[in-house]
């Protein structure tokens, strides 16, 4: 049995290395920011107290987080549904199941895209994707020419081309 | 860039509202001119889509929902005031005067117990300013230096006035402990069901039990652990509905998609109704229904009757009612 001032240690990197993407996971799938805390919130509560018999490795307990996000936001949703009778609910919470695995693989890959761009194209591509900033905006902003820009976007959708050929 | 010539990042700028009037234009006509383009314009129209940001990521402070959790699962023990210690212990001496109307002593004179009869329920203000209702055929007690510390036998919902330096705990026969910090929460515990139930409705719990289970059970808001003495295991479930749980504080008692042989422990515990099945089928069948405390047993009986085929008959001698 660890401390708890041991474990508080372990679970403020774990937050500080997981919490967004988990977050930004749920999210996705049921639409509505206090719900998705509050499942992230009950997942890592479920590993605070399993984390003693589970393998002390981060890819077990990075799966292990996963995992149980997965199972809640299923159980969420089932129970959101069980109150609406739908005719066949087996097969709706099957779909269901496979919809948000899909959801989970492209949420990894499209981190792994913006990780595997130089950082300078994949910070030019976020300035035009999140904050909605013209070419010649961000060229100004980081003091380059409009050109430069329109380069570097366009290398970064070349990238998420290939990368998400699978979902476009 | 060439006119005939149309770049991705051209219709990036387009699809992303970005784009200014020549290259608006210049897709506007594109587009549509063949299928090969209006096949490339919608990649890029999806991708756009699909890498979509939650709108929330900005605004989410990890550290807020870090400090959020270890206040869960590893609560500060903060030391009170010296001002709130005296008001906590002025509430005391007038709470214990009005208690003791109601309460009767037994054990020894350092223990306070309260009880309530068949088909009754009751709510007691405890010394600490917390509030409990008993359920019928249940009773409380605690040492009055430790008013915070409370035998159950039965059902009660407590309503636990906020001591974070001092953990309001209930305690079972079975040895079933569950630890709150300001909270509430229905704990149903009669020696002669076949399991123990906990529900949360506000606050935080922690149960743990040195008879069924090692781990510690953290409860979030709505959530029901039954534990079957049979086999000590703790299952947690989310209650959908509050009000039904505690309805047996309006003098009613409830039965939800339960076992014939579980509504007759809590018949036997709460109405002194005595029934003994001569059908195991009938035993394990399930009913759903709401009664006043105050029904008789045979119109009890005479309604579940109207849903399954069972028959009954009272035995004068030893007051029990035959299933069949």
């Amino acid at each position: 049995m660890k401390s708890t001032s041991t474990k508080k240690k372990i679970f403020s990197a774990l937050f500080d290395k997981h919490y967004k993407r988990l977050f930004n996971y749920a999210f996705k799938v049921v639409n509505d920011k206090d719900i998705a805390s509050g499942l992230v919130q009950e997942t890592f509560i479920k590993l605070w107290e399993t984390i003693e018999n589970i393998k002390n490795d981060e890819r077990a307990i990075e799966s292990y987080l996963i995992t149980v996000l997965k199972n809640k936001i299923i159980d969420n949703h089932r129970k959101n549904k069980t109150q609406e009778k739908h005719y066949d609910l087996y097969k709706l919470n099957a779909e269901f199941s496979v919809d948000i695995d899909n959801k989970w693989e492209l949420e990894k890959k499209i981190d792994g895209i913006y990780n595997a761009l130089h950082p300078k194209t994949s910070e030019i591509f976020k300035l035009s994707r999140t904050k909605g900033l013209t070419y010649s905006e961000i060229a100004a902003l980081k003091n380059i020419s409009v050109k430069t820009v329109e380069v570097h976007i366009s290398k970064a959708l070349k990238a998420f081309k290939k990368g998400l050929k699978d979902y476009l | 860039m060439k006119d005939n010539i149309v770049e991705d990042a051209e219709i990036w700028a387009y699809v992303s509202k970005t784009a200014d009037k020549p290259i608006l234009s210049k897709i506007e006509t594109w587009k549509n001119a063949s299928d090969f383009n209006k096949q490339r314009f919608n990649t890029i129209a999806k991708l756009y889509e699909t890498t979509a940001e939650n709108p929330y990521t900005e605004s989410i402070n990890v550290e807020d929902e870090k400090a959020k959790f270890f206040e869960t699962v590893a609560p500060a023990v903060k030391k009170s005031n010296r001002l709130q210690k005296y008001f906590k212990y002025a509430a005391a001496v007038v709470l214990f005067i009005s208690i003791a109307g109601i309460a009767y002593q037994s054990f020894s004179n350092n223990t306070v117990a309260i009880a309530t009869n068949f088909r009754e329920e009751k709510k007691v203000e405890l010394p600490d300013g917390s509030t409990v209702w008993l359920n019928a055929g249940s009773s409380i007690s605690y040492k009055k230096d430790e008013p915070r510390i409370i035998q159950l036998t039965g059902e009660a919902f407590f309503e636990v006035a906020k001591d974070k330096a001092h953990p309001f705990t209930v305690e079972t026969p079975d040895h079933v402990i569950v630890k709150a910090l300001g909270t509430s929460f229905n704990v149903k515990a009669y020696p002669e069901n076949s399991y123990l139930e906990t529900t949360l409705l506000t606050g935080k719990v922690e149960v743990t039990s040195g008879n069924y289970f090692d781990e510690k059970i953290i409860m979030l808001p709505n959530d029901n652990i039954k534990i079957l003495k049979a086999d000590g295991i703790p299952v947690k479930s989310t209650i959908q509905n509050k009000k039904a749980v505690l309805m047996w504080r309006e003098n009613k008692i409830r039965f939800k998609n339960m076992a014939f042989r579980d509504i007759a422990d809590d018949l036997n515990n709460q109405l002194n109704i005595k029934l003994v099945f001569k059908n195991t089928t009938i035993a394990e069948s399930r009913f759903t229904a709401v009664f006043d405390k105050s029904t008789t047993a045979e119109d009890i009986l005479e309604v579940l009757q109207d849903t399954k085929n069972f028959t009954y008959k009272l035995n004068p001698e030893t007051n029990e009612w035959m299933i069949k």
